[in-house]
Parts: structure tokens; sequence; C-alpha cells
């Protein structure tokens, strides 16, 4: 009895022992080493959110032991005994970065070989003013080309590393066993009140979320071209527009570029939520209309359009002639008012003629305060997401000025984008880590409309870059978490679409 | 002395004698099953293991256990990296197969003496197991290999133990139903099939009140785990996805032959539960039981022919992979034997237009590519990746990867052909995935090497690449094959292998009217004297068409003088004698072939790539 006691005193002192020589001691005696230390993402010279998870890292050097300080002007620094994957405390970091805003953030490595401690010179990032909406919604599936397995929707919360599926394919019904694909997730004007998605093959649809309901649509309509495609949300209205698009799929037999789709036709239509109507704004055979996305005011729909097609009057040729000269067809920047009372658009305008650029444009979006339009050029076609020549750039609504986001663009393909609200972030998925998995990068986007260099999503190992055999597709931020519930869309999944009202 | 008399005395003891005995049946078993599995099956067992994957790493783990009947695929696709090599895989197989033989005998279904019987579901295990076909790994779990094996080891075990409990009868079944609860998470068909056991063996003994009392112990146990896993353990699964894991991705429909195996084997358990109570009283006549396992041993080596073939066509596979020529078409004439395949080596060996037509028979299909199989033939992929074609191969190896699932196979495959293709990037995601792989450590990280250093890589690759089109066009690696390789290698890849290819799709095609347009390069290959097949279809094309004339040097004296003794023997094909002799003796030339395939002559199906 007595011994025990005993025990029960000695426990907290051995406790405290045990917590003291835990704490990381500063390296106050090494080598400076001038070559800048490899790390895994390239978090080295980047402007980040100041509400970002932990930025976890790879040391890519070789070392015994390894030691990393993070540190800011104000506030105490983190200093961390690591292995070669770095994993910064939650806690720790959000408190230096709130302390920090606009300010730079530095990260130093400490390696020890041969039992002396080598310290590698400081990199330094920015900490910026505006942070970036929490949350990012993006579709994990193979990047392959007719099949795919296990897929889904998914939204991260940008503040922490938590990841929760919208929905899965894993709903299997009996007749459809995993097979659903999902797609082209849209917010209404970076809320979550109104949602959808597209849902392929099976019980295929597109399933629409409005403030608590669920409806599946049936976009099919004798006078389209397909069912509907890209989707947009009107700002404020029950409205979105989407492209129908006749498309067929093709692959290189050299090129690194793999596989091409092409448009053979393509329109645009406007879909009433409410009273669940189809209304054409173009139905064009001469010209592909694609890509529809409004401005944040919502009187204007801009688009991308083809109109030097190689032939379109023989239908029997038309796709031939397409595949023999898809490196000619070329989009322009298009848009075209919307009377938001009487649901009615004017005449088009062109804002970005492809003679000027020598580009395709895809992937238009006006930032929310409707001065930039962001959009991808890529050297030809639609299919921007695989073409190695696809980057980011920007027109100036007011000056009519084109720029590259040349900071954050890469040798790889730059492609599908979205806006933070506030209009200072862009997320985009991009290739460049090994040209075939698309992963999300973000890049601040100054008040004078310069783009910083970009980062890698952060994960809480980093080697899932690595690991993970899917794709980051169609990154679009929101201010606040999705509303829906995984079950009810499970449900909404595997019932009849509803057809269309005429 | 009295060392060696206490061993006499123990082997003359009665039981020492009995256990000696009862050895016999398991060495027996063990011997049939390991033999079995090494003489017939060699081939399919390294197949199994490379469309399987086990990293060595927390994360694979973690990602096994989200979902339902995650735990049993993890030790599946742990024990099926093993079967690379062969011996080894089928010494663990065997030894698993006792194990569950042990397992079934302590079941206490039969009499002791009647331990025969104790075999026969391993045994129709083994069937299902080495049945699968190609399609064996299409599971995003895969390791069905081993974890049907080890899902019917966790159901014997479990009712084995549950046998043995010492506990009140009502919280025997409760603890029953608790461990049949656990294996339904962790293997799920084989937790529904635990339940119906015990719940069997529950109703048939005891009071009726005992009964209501387990069966609906059993029923609300069931329903418990079911709903537990679905709003809490696996809340993004479907509830069937809970019960049915493992089955109900199957690759195959019900009256498939694995299936039917399996279904054997729950039938003859559930008989043995049934009438224990009566079995473990009574011998049943030795005879009954050998007759009955010699029977399961019939039905697993009779009815295994599809096993047989696939155990051949993996065999070519592995040789082509080896580029062992000569001993992929040693395999040529077995059932099973791909047809692609023997034409990649034919024409590796430049032999294509010489000897095609021995192997080809006028009702042979998919000769030069297999049809695709949902377009997911890993036999396309050798013969693409021969011709040179390869980010067509890799297209099909990423979607087979896609489609069935990540495996060793997949990753190395497409680390291989990302290298070819300068992407080394790329190459190193698989490479360094591969390299967490314990038997393929070695091997990922020599390749790890040759991206890290790109003269390592021209050298070992700039022979190769040699193949590649000279230009990029746009097609299909999935369909149209025969137009491919002739609209190839007219307009972007000149060798001898696609030039091979593209004359042979000619021949295929009947399109003899063509080949003088293809002379010239015919000529400039084989000098002094065309492939055989060539001349023989330029004789037939001057034989069929008089107005043609041939010119001088193309065809053989020889070649044209057996042209008109089957032009004359085929005109009298009508009489039985004269066909057999025409069969006879010429069944190995392309007239025959012409002249008796059922092929729509002119160009296939994709006849796209010429407009493009």
């Amino acid at each position: 009895m007595k011994s025990s006691i005993k025990y029960i005193l000695w426990a907290p002192v051995l406790f405290f022992f045990l917590l003291s020589s835990c704490e990381v001691k500063e390296i106050k005696e090494y080598a400076a080493l001038k070559d800048q230390v490899k790390i895994f993402p390239d978090y080295t010279e980047i402007t980040l959110p100041p509400n970002i998870a932990p930025m976890n890292f790879s040391i890519e050097e070789k070392g015994e032991q390894f030691q990393v300080k993070i540190s800011a002007p104000k506030g105490d620094p983190i200093l961390l005994k690591t292995s070669k994957e770095v994993q910064i405390p939650m806690k720790k970091w959000r408190t230096l970065l709130s302390q920090n805003v606009n300010d730079t953030l530095h990260i130093e490595v400490f390696v020890r070989r041969e039992a002396k401690w080598y310290r590698y010179p400081v990199l330094s990032n920015f900490i910026a003013p505006d942070s970036i909406d929490p949350y990012l919604t993006y579709r994990l599936i193979e990047p392959g080309y007719r099949y795919w397995r296990e897929m889904g929707i998914f939204q991260r919360d940008l503040e922490t590393f938590d990841e929760q599926p919208i929905l899965t394919n894993r709903l299997s019904t009996d007749e459809y066993k995993g097979t659903q694909c999902m797609n082209c997730h849209s917010f209404q004007n970076y809320g979550t009140d109104r949602f959808l998605f597209h849902l392929r093959t099976g019980k295929g649809g597109t399933v629409f979320y409005d403030k608590g309901t669920y409806t599946k649509m049936n976009m099919r309509q004798d006078s389209a071209l397909s069912a509907a495609v890209y989707p947009a949300w009107h700002p404020s209205l029950d409205l979105v527009a989407f492209s129908t698009n006749k498309t067929s799929q093709s692959f290189h037999m050299n090129n690194p570029q793999k596989v091409e789709v092409l448009d053979t036709y393509s329109d645009l239509v406007l879909f009433d939520v409410e009273k669940k109507k189809l209304i054409p704004i173009f139905r064009t055979d001469s010209i592909l209309e694609t890509f529809p996305t409004w401005s944040p005011d919502g009187k204007w729909l801009y688009y991308c359009a083809a109109s030097n097609l190689p032939s379109y009057t023989d239908k029997t040729t038309h796709t031939a002639e397409m595949y023999k000269n898809y490196t000619e067809v070329r989009y322009h920047l298009m848009r075209i008012p919307f009377d938001q009372d009487t649901h009615t658009f004017g005449a088009p305008d062109t804002i970005v003629r492809i003679h000027n650029t020598k580009a395709s444009i895809s992937f238009p979006r006006v930032s929310p305060d409707g001065r930039y339009v962001l959009f991808t050029a890529s050297a030809y076609g639609t299919f921007s997401i695989w073409h190695k020549s696809s980057d980011l750039y920007v027109v100036d609504l007011q000056s009519k000025q084109m720029s590259s986001l040349k900071a954050a663009n890469s040798k790889d393909v730059d492609s599908y984008h979205s806006w933070s609200s506030n209009g200072r972030w862009i997320a985009f998925s991009s290739r460049r880590l090994d040209g075939q998995y698309t992963r999300t990068f973000m890049t601040y986007f100054n008040k004078e409309g310069i783009a910083s260099k970009a980062f890698l999503l952060p994960q809480k190992s980093p080697t899932i870059n690595q690991t993970l055999y899917k794709a980051f597709n169609v990154p679009e931020l929101s201010r606040e978490a999705v509303k829906t519930s995984y079950r009810e869309l499970e449900r909404v999944a595997a019932q009849e679409a509803e057809p269309l009202k005429k | 002395m009295d060392k060696q008399k206490n061993k006499l005395d123990a082997a003359r003891h009665p039981l020492y004698e009995m256990k000696w005995r009862r050895a016999i049946p398991s060495v027996l078993f063990v011997s049939v099953c390991y033999l079995f599995l090494m003489l017939f099956r060699s081939s399919y067992l390294q197949m199994t293991a490379k469309l399987s994957l086990f990293l060595n790493e927390s994360s694979f783990f973690y990602s096994y256990l989200q979902r339902p009947g995650g735990l049993l695929h993890y030790f599946g696709q742990f024990f099926s990296q093993f079967l690379l090599i062969p011996w080894l895989g089928a010494a663990l197989c065997v030894l698993l197969l006792l194990c569950l033989a042990t397992l079934v005998r302590t079941m206490q279904l039969f009499h002791p003496k009647n331990e025969q019987f104790s075999y026969i579901p391993p045994l129709l295990l083994l069937g299902s197991i080495t049945n699968m076909g190609e399609m064996l790994s299409v599971n995003v779990n895969g390791g069905y290999f081993f974890s049907t094996i080890l899902g019917w080891i966790f159901i014997a075990a479990l009712y084995s133990l549950t046998s043995r409990l010492k506990l009140k009868s009502i919280y025997g079944e409760c603890v029953s139903a608790i461990g049949a609860g656990v294996l339904l998470w962790a293997g799920g068909v084989y937790g529904v099939i635990a339940f119906l056991f015990l719940m069997l063996r529950a109703v048939l003994k005891g009071d009726t009140t005992d009964r209501i009392y387990a069966l609906l112990v059993y029923l609300i146990s069931l329903a418990v785990f079911l709903f537990a896993g679905y709003f809490f353990l696996y809340p993004h699964d479907p509830l069937s996805s809970i019960w049915m894991a493992h089955l109900k991705e199957y690759p195959f429909a019900i009256g498939k032959l694995p299936l039917i195996f399996e279904w054997s084997v729950i039938a003859f358990l559930a008989l043995g539960v049934l009438f224990s109570s009566k079995l473990t009283r009574v011998v049943l006549p030795q005879w009954l039981g050998s007759g009955l396992l010699v029977l399961a041993f019939l039905a697993v080596g009779i009815l295994s022919r599809q096993g047989q073939s696939e155990n051949t066509r993996c065999r070519m596979i592995h040789s082509a992979e080896k580029e062992e020529w000569e001993k992929l078409l040693s395999d040529a004439s077995r059932p099973g034997a791909s047809m692609p395949l023997i034409a990649v080596a034919l024409a590796k060996e430049n032999k294509l237009l010489d000897k095609l037509f021995e192997y080809v028979q006028p009702t042979s299909r998919n000769i030069l590519f297999e049809t695709p199989n949902e377009q997911l033939s890993i036999v396309n992929i050798h013969v693409l990746r021969s011709l040179g074609l390869y980010y067509y191969a890799y297209h099909l190896a990423y979607e087979n990867m896609v489609f069935r699932a990540p495996s060793i196979g997949s990753f190395q495959q497409l680390g291989e052909l990302s290298l070819i293709n300068n992407e080394t990037e790329l190459a190193k995601k698989y490479l360094t995935t591969l390299s967490h792989a314990w038997l393929w450590k070695k091997e990922a990280e020599s390749s790890l090497q040759l991206a890290e250093h790109p003269e390592l890589l021209e050298k070992k690759f700039s022979a190769i690449r040699q193949l590649q089109p000279s230009y990029d066009y746009l097609g299909s690696p999935y369909s149209g094959f025969e137009s491919m390789v002739i609209y190839n290698y007219a307009y972007s890849q000149r060798n001898v292998i696609s030039l091979q290819y593209a004359v042979a799709a000619l021949l295929l095609q009947k399109r003899i009217q063509e080949l003088p347009n293809w002379m010239q390069s015919m000529q400039a290959t084989y000098n002094p004297s065309l492939p055989l097949h060539v001349q023989q279809a330029l004789a037939l094309r001057t034989g069929l068409d008089p107005t043609f004339v041939l010119p001088d040097g193309w065809v053989d004296a020889n070649v044209n003088s057996q042209l008109k003794e089957f032009l004359k023997l085929y005109s009298s094909a009508k009489d039985p004698k004269a066909a057999m002799n025409l069969t006879k003796l010429y069944k190995q030339t392309y007239w025959y072939y012409y002249m008796f395939a059922a092929v729509n002559s002119g160009k296939d199906e994709n006849a796209s790539y010429d407009q493009r």
C-alpha cells in the first residue's frame, strides 16, 4: 500500500520530466548550407491564405535527423523534431498565421548528418491579408478514358484536412453496381443553398438541390443536341445556363496528350429550375457555343464559340472533317446580354478573338468584382484539360488587355479554375506533377490583376499526392459547406429522373 | 537402449499407429492439391499474383478497413503476393486448405472415422479459385484467390469454437452471434453464411423455447451489426454492400463454375449441419467418403478445363513478357492458346507471313488482336507494345488498371510504358508505389534509377523507341485493329513488324487485290524471295483474275504448281474424299483460309482511319 502511494506521488514528476524532455530545443550550432532545401510540395516564395490548413511537406534531402523551425515576426515559432514528413501542429500554425497576416513566414530546415547539424537557407512565404473561401469541392476520379471505378464528389475543408464525400458511386444499386458516374458540380454564387451535378449512366439525370429540396431531372429533349453538359447557375435567379454538346473521343497515336475530345456540334440552353423548362439560347450548326458562365450581376452570359469550322453543311463528312482539321478549331470568348425580367438575350459580342491570341479559349469565369474574365487558353480545341499548352489567362474587361497568369502557370496542363468569392484566390487544376493526375493548386490574385506562384493544396500527408491514383477534377470554391445529406442524395441518385416540362 | 525400446513401444501403441494412419489422407490431400497447382496452374498463380496488390504501408491497410469486408480482402491480398513464386504460393494455398479441412473436422459434423468428408469442402474451393479466368481480379478489393479460402476458414473456426463453448446455451448463442457479426464486417457475405450455419445449428438443438430465443438472438444480432455498419462504420456504403461484400463484385454470374463450386461447399456443409446429430453417431462406409472425395477430385480436374486454358494463356503472356518466343510457340497447339500472342511471336521472329496460316483456321476469329472483352484484353496490350504503339498500349494498360483495380502488374506495366514514352515523372509515380510491394521492391528501384538518369533510359529503350510511329494521328486503341495496322504502316510506321502486321491484316481481310501496292516495301524487306503466304496470295490473285499479270520473281514456280493442285481439288471438293484431301494437304495454306473463311472482304468496321 505504502509503495503504491509512492508511485502515485512520483507519477506527475515523471510525467513532467518526460514532457520537458520532449520539448524541442532550437539548434544553435550548425553549418550553413548554400543550396536551397528540396521540399515537396514546393512551398517556397508563395503567397498563402491566412486561413489555410497547415502546409505539411516532405523534406527530400538525405539525413539522419531533421528539425524544422517555422517562424514569423510575431508570435512563438513552431519547432519540430521530425521525420522527413513534416506534420505541423494545427493549433500553433493557426495562431502563427493569424498573428502575422500581411507578413512573411519563414521555414528553416535543419538536417543532421554524421553527428553534425546543417541548416539550409531560409524559405520565405507571404501570408496574404485575404482569406480563401474555406470549402473546396472536387470530383475524385481516375483520369481514364473510357472506364471509371469508384469515384465521387467530395468537399474539403481548406482550414483543416477534413474531406467529406458529397456523393460517391458506392451507392451501387443492384442494376448498376458501382458504375454510376457524376460530374459538373456547380454552386450558385459561391453559396451552397443551390447546387447541382449530373449523374451519368444507369439512372442518369441532373440532380438539383434547392434549399433543402432534391430534384432529379432528365435533361434530354428532342430539340437539344444532348443532355445538359457544362452548367452555370445564374447568380441570383432560379436559372441555369447549360451547354449541350455532341462529343466524340479519339486517341493520339504518338503524343503524350494521349486523348482528344471534340465537340462536333454544340449549343447553349437555359433551364428554368422552377418551371422545369429548357429554353434554347443558341441552336446553330455553323457555330459551336459552349462553356457558359454568368457575370456577377447576372446581366451577361459569357461563353466560348468556334465559328471557323472546317465543314458543317454535310453531316456525313462533318465529323471526319473535324478530326482531320482538329488543330484548326479554336474558340473565341463571347458574351451576350441577358434581360433578367423577360429572360431574353440580346446580340452576341466578342470579347477575345482567337486570331489575336492564336489560342483557343475554354472555361471562362468572371471575377466576383466583374472586372476580369479568367479562362484557359490552349493551342486548339475544346479539351484543354488534356492539352499540354493549356495555361490560365485573364482579360481585363476595363482595358480589354489580356495577360497570362505567368507565375501560376506551368509547362504542363493548367486548366479548370474557380474564383474565391472575394476575388483574391483562384483554385485550379494542373497536371504539372506527373502529366496525368490533376491536383488542385491555388494562387493569390492581387488587386493589380497579377497572380502569385501557385501552391499545391495542403494535405495531412503530402505523400497522398504520390499514392492517390485519382485526379482532382473541377475544383470549385465555396463560402460554406454543402448542406446536402449523403443518404438523401443516394436515394435521389437511385430514383428515376423527372422529365422536362414542355 | 532404453530410448530405442521406448520408441519401439510407442510405435506399437495403437494411438501412435492411428495418428500415423490418420496422416495418410492429409498427406495425400496435400500432395494431390500441390501437384495439381504446380503442374496445371503455376502460370495462373503467377498471373493472380500480378493482378493483386499488397503494399507494405499503413495507409493501404486503413484503406481496406474503411470498407465492409475489407479485412478479409486485405489478408487475401497479403497471401496473393506470394503466388508470384508458384511453389511458395501453392504451398500456402494447400496449407490453408488443409487448415480448413482440419477445422471442418473439428466442426463435428461427421463421425471421426469419416474424416475423408472434411477434405471435400477445401477441394471444392480449390475448384472455385482455380477457375476464375482472366476476370479473376475484377474487384476493387482483389485477392479473391485467398480471401475465399480465408472466409471459409473463419466460418469453420467460428462454428467449431462456439461448438465447444461451455456457456449456458443462450449465452453461447450470444457469443456466437457476436462472432458472426464481427465476421460480417470483416468478411461480408462470409459473415452472413456464418449466421446461417449457426442459426441452423441452434434450431436443431434444445427445446422449442431455446430454439426461438436462439433464432431471435441471431436475427437481432444480424440486424444490429448490419445497421451499425450502415450508420456508423461505413456511412457511405449502401446496406447491401455490407452483407454482400466479397460477393457483390464477384465477377461471375451464379451459373459460372467458381460459384457452382462455392455453392457446393455451402450445400455440403449445410447438409452436414442438418444431419450432424445422426452423422456423428454412425460411421458411414469408408468407400462412401473415399468415393465422394475421388468424385470431388474428378470434378475439380474435369470441370477445370476453363482454368487449364487460362493457365496456357497466362503461360503465353509470361513468355511474351520475357520475350521467349520459341517457348511461347511451343504452347501454340494447347487448348486456350492465344492466337494474337502466336502472331506476336511469329512477327518477332519475322515469320508471320510464312507461318501464320499454319495456326489459323477458317473458323478462327480475333487472329491479330483479341476481340476486346470490354476492351480490356491484357493480350492486346502486348500486341500494341510489340507494334511500337506505346501510347495505345498505355491506354489499354491504364483502362485495365481502372476497370480491374490497381495491381502489381498494372503498376509494372504502366511504369515501364511511361519510361518508354519518356514520361519520367509519371513513371516514378507508378514505380514508387511498386517499390512498396515486398517482392517487387528491387525491380522497382532499378527502374526508378532509369527514371532518374536520362542517359540510362535512352540506352535501355532507344531500340524499342524506334518502333514508334513517325508521326501522330488520332485513332483508337479499342477497335478497328486490322485497319489500324494497315493504315499505320502506310502512313507512319515503317518497320518489319508493322509491315508484317499490315500485310497479314490484308491477307486476313482477303484484300489480295491490294497486295501489288505493297510490293515495293515487301521486296525491300524480303529479298530474294517473298514470304510464303504472300506468294500464295499473289499466285491466287492471278489464279482468280487472269487479267492480273504477275511480274517475274514474285512467286516461285513451286507455289504456282501447288496452287494448280489446290484449285483442282477445290473444284471437286463436293466429293468427300477430295474434301478430306484438301484439308489434309492444304489446311496450312493461305488458299485454304481464303476459300473457306467467312470474312467480309474489304475494309473492317473502322474505316474512319482512312478518312483521318
